[in-house]
């Protein structure tokens, strides 16, 4: 039993330091990408970033963002529509929950809760962050909502389900959010196509900057900064598409027993 | 030179014995341990083979979702396997 409890105890110091020197780049482990690149990875640094000829990049220093997001946009797109439907799926397994505040709950010791207190924050800045950051710096939409999906998880099981009802993070409005979120993505998709068919000039659907017979972009320069246009908004959109769904998950599976009892009923007549 | 090689090679051998007390363990919490330690691992030798783009996506998602996901589904059911 001893032996079992060192054991856990070296593997999780290790743990930690393994997840902190990952997390902050060029820490412990130093690494550098080589100076000889490939005429494959030449290729895609020239149409991600290259303002000295517009028609061939997306203004995205991000090279990933930029193919996922500009040069792949439907896979990327269709992608979203996927975990979309998969969650409406949990939905319907679940049809009849209802939400009973002021159950019985209890959360973890003190010394748990108070260090996540000031954890939790951090934790949602680094998402957003990620997130408004997608096209300059690694990171992106989906990796930014499982980020930030971490929060209400850690609630979920530091404070108990309570604590979120509190937070007034209903499955209502989550279901709403990301609804309007992955709407908000097909219509920008969109919107340039719809914007020529207005003024009676040529565009593709899910164009991004300009390209060969068409003249219209996406906004691609804030202030000093390269905006990539919509890669910037799909990001954004992507975030709470994924923070909504995988939070809707989490609460519906966390439900207690008495909130669940109505589920079955439902079923029934269902049947 | 040879850095990258030799983090690789040891993350990845942590991997194999961390994934094997996680199958031999019978407490199940203990095991969502191991199991989110063996998703750095994985994470880690991502970012040694350059890519932070899937090293982001994994970490939350190896060491802080699916973790909870069986602390919520243990609580629901029993902790020890028999």
């Amino acid at each position: 039993m001893k032996k079992k409890d060192i054991v856990i105890a070296v593997s999780l110091a290790i743990m930690v330091i393994a997840i902190s020197s990952a997390l902050y780049a060029g820490g412990i482990i130093i690494i550098t990408p080589p100076y000889k690149v490939r005429d494959l990875a030449k290729n895609f640094l020239r149409y991600s970033y290259n303002p000295w000829n517009g028609k061939l990049t997306s203004y995205a220093l991000n090279v990933v963002s930029a193919i996922i997001w500009d040069y792949r946009g439907l896979d990327t797109v269709l992608e979203t529509a996927v975990l979309y439907s998969a969650v409406i799926g949990i939905t319907v397994l679940f049809r009849g929950i209802v939400e009973i505040r002021g159950l019985k709950h209890r959360g973890l010791s003190l010394l748990v809760k108070m260090p996540s207190r000031i954890v939790i924050p951090l934790i949602i800045a680094v998402g957003i962050s990620l997130a408004v950051h997608g096209h300059l710096t690694p990171g992106g939409g989906f990796q930014a909502g499982a980020v930030a999906t971490v929060t209400p998880a850690l609630i979920i099981t530091i404070f108990s389900i309570e604590a979120l009802y509190v937070l007034k993070l209903r499955i209502q409005k989550l279901f709403l959010m990301r609804t309007i979120a992955f709407i908000g993505i097909l219509m920008i998709s969109i919107s340039l196509f719809l914007y020529s068919l207005m003024s009676l000039t040529n565009a593709y659907v899910l164009q991004n900057m300009i390209r060969e017979h068409s003249n219209i972009s996406m906004p691609h320069w804030f202030i000093d900064v390269p905006l990539a246009g919509s890669v910037f908004l799909y990001n954004i959109l992507e975030f709470f598409t994924v923070f909504a769904g995988l939070t809707y998950v989490f609460i519906v599976y966390s439900m207690r027993r008495k909130e669940v009892e109505n589920m079955w009923e439902e079923v029934e007549t269902y049947e | 030179m040879f850095l990258p090689a030799i983090i690789l090679l040891i993350f990845a051998f942590l991997s194999i014995v961390v994934t094997y007390l996680a199958i031999v363990e019978r407490d199940m919490l203990v095991a969502a341990i191991f199991m989110a330690f063996q998703g750095v691992c994985y994470a880690i030798i991502y970012y040694v083979l350059m890519a932070p783009d899937v090293t982001l996506a994994y970490i939350p998602i190896s060491s802080g979702l699916t973790p909870i996901l069986i602390l919520i589904v243990l609580k629901k059911t029993e902790r020890v396997e028999r």
